[in-house]
């Protein structure tokens, strides 16, 4: 059976002056089944939104996606679709939602119009119809008073319910994936619950796919089956969530919970990662982690592959297991 | 959409000069609608011995001129005529400078380019010059083509308005979310930036009113817009010009009456100005 999406060697190439070009997404490779939840996990400028972007070829100019990528949706390759059919795309069988709900929405639209005009963009039906779907999908995003709040404006709602009428945009379409950006960061905390189980929600009775994009490991734990760990525009550790949690193969995975305060257990100062990470106009030619890894060794001036740490558990280490 | 217009109704309501804009304007308009049904034929004439240039008085408020017509009949009918033509070509104006303004600033590069150098070089060409050359070797021009003519040369400046709004919106994160979700060029301009620049559109729009009245009574009273019989404002002036020292009223009427309707469609749009600057909100 065909993956419902798949991606291998990802590579989006930017042109930096002087006849170079830099990679920010650098051969990313991952597969998303129905009804399954992917966290694409990392730090800013790891390269995890600029590939959820290149999805939806919506990688902004002057970047593009470079012609040896593959990316699949059900069997049929998107980099060979024109214009038109992207379109149908975007927002019909992908859909996104974005990181900041207070500047993702029109302020001078009613948020029935916006819904509405999702609606209309994919399907042939009348504004009265759009309207009547956009109040059902205000319930289901679990909005209370719908009709009411169809009529308001933008400011006039809280960042969570924002964030919940940029689910129901997404969702107007019923796309088959969605892409969700960094859909809790700009949520105080008891709210990013709330839209992570709305996620979930949706995620189980619409058997779509999600795309899962976070910097933030409490998002990915039990949200997430499987999860990629990006670092410098590559996936570094790649498996279950599961696998991850229990054992992280790649020193970097290691460092990020290292990072992460635990409740249970004694109480340790956390040991941050040192360093930060490099542009990519200063990528090391070896394992990219290599000048912050605590572990490194003479084998990290070349790139290691990914290797396998365990069945299904990839990790883009020389330390790990033996080949895939 | 109507609470917005209420609103904003309000707010220019609110503001003294926006309120005294717009009871002189609604008063002029209501005016120049009815007034025509209830006066005398504007080009009627009645004996030119004993009914020329009456002084203002029973059976005609404002005299009569030196064809023995009714002034105000007259007055009024010009005033209908200056607010059709400066509606029309303001309307047509901002039209045309908001499509290539949209056009502009969503399109980077040569498009955006070649459209603004555009209006550049038109805008150094000064507009009275280029209505002038087109009228003088258009005699008698009719009014669908006199309005076009008064439209085409007042986009330029809604254009770069409407652009710089464009750039501007172009990079927020709403408009890449409807790309995102499979909106198109079209759709993106006409749901998502036109609505977010009507504010410096209407403003420019009711400004443009005022312009083109002036203009139209302007080139009128040159002998080169709107021809005899025909009432209008800046004709009558031009027509009493000799009889001004004896009959001043057919001359200060139509005069006043230019500088009342600019004066107010002026003063309310610069209480738009104020109400939809976010500054004072």
């Amino acid at each position: 059976m065909t993956s419902l999406l798949e991606v291998r060697d990802l590579r989006v190439s930017f042109p930096v002056g002087g006849g170079r070009t830099i990679h920010p997404v650098d051969g990313v490779s991952f597969t998303l089944e129905r009804g399954r939840t992917l966290a694409l996990v990392g730090e800013s400028g790891c390269g995890k939104s600029l590939t959820g972007l290149a999805l939806l070829r919506l990688v902004p100019s002057p970047g593009r996606v470079e012609a040896s990528s593959v990316i699949r949706l059900d069997g049929k390759d998107l980099l060979s679709f024109n214009e038109e059919e992207m379109r149908e795309v975007r927002g019909g069988r992908i859909g996104m939602v974005f990181q900041d709900p207070m500047t993702s929405l029109n302020p001078v639209l009613a948020i029935g119009d916006q819904i509405g005009e999702a609606v209309r963009a994919h399907r042939k039906v009348s504004r009265g119809e759009a309207l009547s779907r956009a109040e059902s999908l205000l319930s289901e995003v679990g909005i209370a008073d719908p009709s009411r709040r169809l009529r308001e404006y933008p400011h006039q709602l809280s960042g969570g319910m924002r964030q919940r009428v940029m689910i129901a945009i997404a969702l107007a379409a019923e796309p088959e994936i969605l892409i969700a950006d960094e859909p809790t960061t700009a949520l105080d905390v008891t709210v990013q619950a709330q839209i992570l189980e709305l996620l979930d929600r949706l995620r189980s009775q619409h058997g779509m796919a999600v795309l899962l994009i976070t910097h933030d490991l409490g998002v990915v734990a039990g949200r997430a089956d499987d999860m990629c760990v990006m670092y410098a525009g590559q996936v570094v550790e790649h498996a279950s969530t599961r696998q991850v949690f229990e054992a992280p193969a790649h020193p970097y995975t290691r460092g990020l919970f290292g990072s992460v305060p635990t409740i249970t257990g004694p109480r340790e100062r956390l040991t941050p990662i040192a360093g930060s990470v490099p542009p990519p106009t200063a990528w090391p030619t070896g394992c990219r982690f290599a000048p912050r890894c605590p572990e490194r060794f003479d084998r990290c001036d070349t790139m290691p592959p990914l290797r396998r740490a365990a069945p299904g558990h990839e990790s883009r280490c020389w330390l790990t297991g033996d080949e895939p | 959409m109507t609470d917005r217009a209420s609103a904003l109704l309000k707010a220019v309501w609110n503001r003294p000069s926006g309120r005294a804009g717009l009871v002189a304007l609604v008063s002029l308009v209501l005016l120049a609608l009815i007034g025509p049904f209830l006066l005398p034929d504007p080009t009627a004439q009645g004996d030119l011995l004993t009914q020329s240039l009456l002084p203002p008085g029973d059976g005609h408020l404002l005299g009569t001129d030196q064809l023995s017509r009714d002034v105000l009949s007259r007055v009024l009918n010009g005033l209908r005529l200056s607010l059709i033509i400066g509606l029309a070509a303001a309307l047509l104006a901002v039209a045309v400078g908001a499509a290539i303004g949209i056009l502009a600033g969503s399109r980077a590069g040569a498009v955006d380019a070649l459209l603004m150098r555009t209006v550049d070089a038109l805008l150094a060409i000064p507009r009275l010059f280029i209505l002038l050359l087109v009228l003088a070797v258009w005699d008698r021009v009719p009014l669908p083509a006199l309005v076009l003519l008064l439209a085409l040369t007042g986009w330029y400046g809604t254009s770069r308005l409407v652009r710089a709004e464009t750039v501007r919106l172009r990079t927020e994160d709403f408009v890449h979310a409807a790309e995102a979700l499979g909106a198109s060029r079209l759709r993106i301009a006409l749901q998502h930036l036109l609505p977010n620049v009507a504010a410096p559109i209407l403003v420019a729009g009711t400004l443009g009113v005022g312009d083109v009245i002036l203009l139209e009574a302007g080139l009128t009273y040159l002998g080169l817009g709107i021809r005899p019989p025909t009432p209008s404002l800046g004709g009558m002036v031009l027509d009493s010009r000799a009889v001004f020292a004896t009959a001043p009223w057919t001359t200060i009427f139509p005069g006043l009456v230019i500088v009342l309707t600019v004066l107010s469609v002026n003063l309310v749009g610069d209480a738009l100005r104020e109400a939809l600057d976010p500054r004072n909100a």
